[in-house]
């Protein structure tokens, strides 16, 4: 079946099966391999997303239900995502890095979720509950949003790039 | 891991959706976010020949307020959390929306949806039976309304027929204070079992109405009947909260398992329950 889907802001149509899922259709399809597949069941968070700005995990969404909406990965070049990259580097929020992506594209939305929320331990943890990571044990993931959540208000300049 | 194959519809409206549902029947299932089908079709413990995606069916996503508190099998368990509607005339499905599974499971996945995979671990059934719910349901030859208690039957069993759809949730208790009480092992992760508790009082502070439901202590969600009658004109302290319990345990099946034994898991449960009734009492004062 032919899907249109938006990734990145750039469209692309392919004919697909409809079974194929989302994370799949970003991997072998378009080859963006920034997106991990990591236990594949729905619960480790290191294939998240971005649908119409909001996360969901791209191994249990068909990638039929993203026709005609806006995907966002890890590979997009927006500016505050690139401040939650460079947060991340900062303060060393990964050790093996697998499930980055994924940590990245939770803290890009609840960052963009809060609204006038303190962005605190305790909002940070709730919304993170999605996300798995075997390595830091959390804490520097925390720093790293915080981080983030400051370079993004006082628009620090940026250092990453591709 | 890869679904078996199947045909996928994305019906436009809800007259084509009826036909695609009497054409294909058994055959069929209606996918509305999927965070319950897919995972089962990804592990190939189930397979279904024909996904009908409900996600382009306009007038299915709302949340409103008219006699009752209305809500369409589209919305998103996210939006049901972030919404004032709710929040302010049912905090007990404001609360629960909110912890069901994690936030990109709550932005995917619906309320309706929860209701008819009628998982035992689905947090929706128990809060939906404390709330006393009613389901409008649709199929081609026309509208009928179930309540909740009549609603679900099984494991991943309900009273919808292989063409039916729900098409409206209403809850009809609203102004009532309520809390969902969910206790897990993991963040994430369904709950080893939850109490949802849905209470309003007299002017004297006994007991008016309410409603108790609960998750993943039987092969349903379970409404606790006789604790609700024996509650109702009471004023809730320890000792009454204690013999409400022992009524409790009368309607559950808890068995050992990896998550602990029998005596272990009652004890965490009353310790959730005694202490949840205190507190919806303590907020409805």
């Amino acid at each position: 079946m032919m899907v249109n889907i938006r990734v990145n802001g750039k469209q692309y149509k392919k004919d697909i099966e409809p079974r194929l899922l989302l994370v799949n259709f970003l991997r072998d399809e378009l080859n963006l391999t920034g997106t991990h597949i990591g236990c594949d069941t729905s619960n480790c968070g290191a294939c998240t997303v971005l649908m119409d700005g909001k996360s969901v995990k791209s191994c249990t969404v068909l990638a039929m239900q993203a026709n005609n909406h806006e995907i966002t990965t890890i590979e997009h070049e927006d500016p505050e995502l690139n401040a939650i990259k460079d947060a991340y580097v900062e303060e060393q929020g990964l050790q093996c890095g697998f499930c980055t992506p994924g940590m990245i594209m939770e803290t890009f939305y609840l960052l963009k979720d809060a609204g006038n929320k303190d962005v605190d331990d305790d909002y940070i943890k709730k919304k993170l509950s999605g996300n798995l990571c075997r390595c830091t044990g959390y804490r520097s993931i925390i720093d790293s949003i915080k981080k983030a959540n400051e370079k993004i208000r006082e628009k620090e300049e940026i250092h990453v790039s591709r | 891991m890869y679904p078996d194959k199947f045909q996928y519809f994305t019906p436009g409206d809800i007259a084509s959706l009826e036909e695609l549902l009497d054409k294909y029947r058994d055959d069929s299932k209606i996918l509305a976010g999927g965070q319950s089908i897919i995972p089962l079709l990804k592990m190939r413990f189930t397979s279904i020949p024909n996904i009908i995606d409900i996600s382009n069916i306009k007038g299915l996503n709302f949340i409103e307020l008219n006699d009752d508190l209305e809500i369409g099998p589209m919305a998103r368990t996210a939006e049901v959390a972030a919404s004032n509607i709710v929040a302010m005339n049912c905090p007990l499905l404001f609360d629960a929306a909110g912890k069901v599974a994690d936030p990109q499971v709550r932005n995917m996945g619906t309320v309706g949806g929860d209701i008819c995979e009628a998982d035992p671990r689905n947090d929706m059934p128990a809060v939906m039976l404390a709330l006393n719910a009613d389901f409008e349901i649709t199929n081609s030859s026309g509208k009928r309304t179930v309540n909740s208690t009549e609603f679900f039957k099984d494991a991943y069993t309900t009273a919808l027929d292989s063409n039916d759809i729900l098409t409206k949730i209403s809850i009809k208790n609203i102004g009532y204070h309520g809390k969902y009480f969910k206790f897990t092992t993991m963040a994430s992760d369904f709950a080893l079992f939850a109490v949802a508790i849905n209470m309003k009082l007299n002017s004297d502070e006994t007991v008016k109405d309410i409603g108790i439901g609960l998750t993943n202590v039987s092969s349903t969600a379970v409404k606790a009947n006789e604790v609700e009658a024996y509650l109702k004109g009471k004023k809730i302290d320890e000792k009454i909260s204690e013999e409400a319990f022992s009524k409790l345990l009368n309607m559950i099946e808890l068995d050992d398992d990896y998550n602990g034994t029998k005596e272990e898991k009652q004890k965490i449960l009353k310790k959730i329950f005694v202490n949840g009734l205190k507190e919806v009492y303590g907020d409805s004062k």
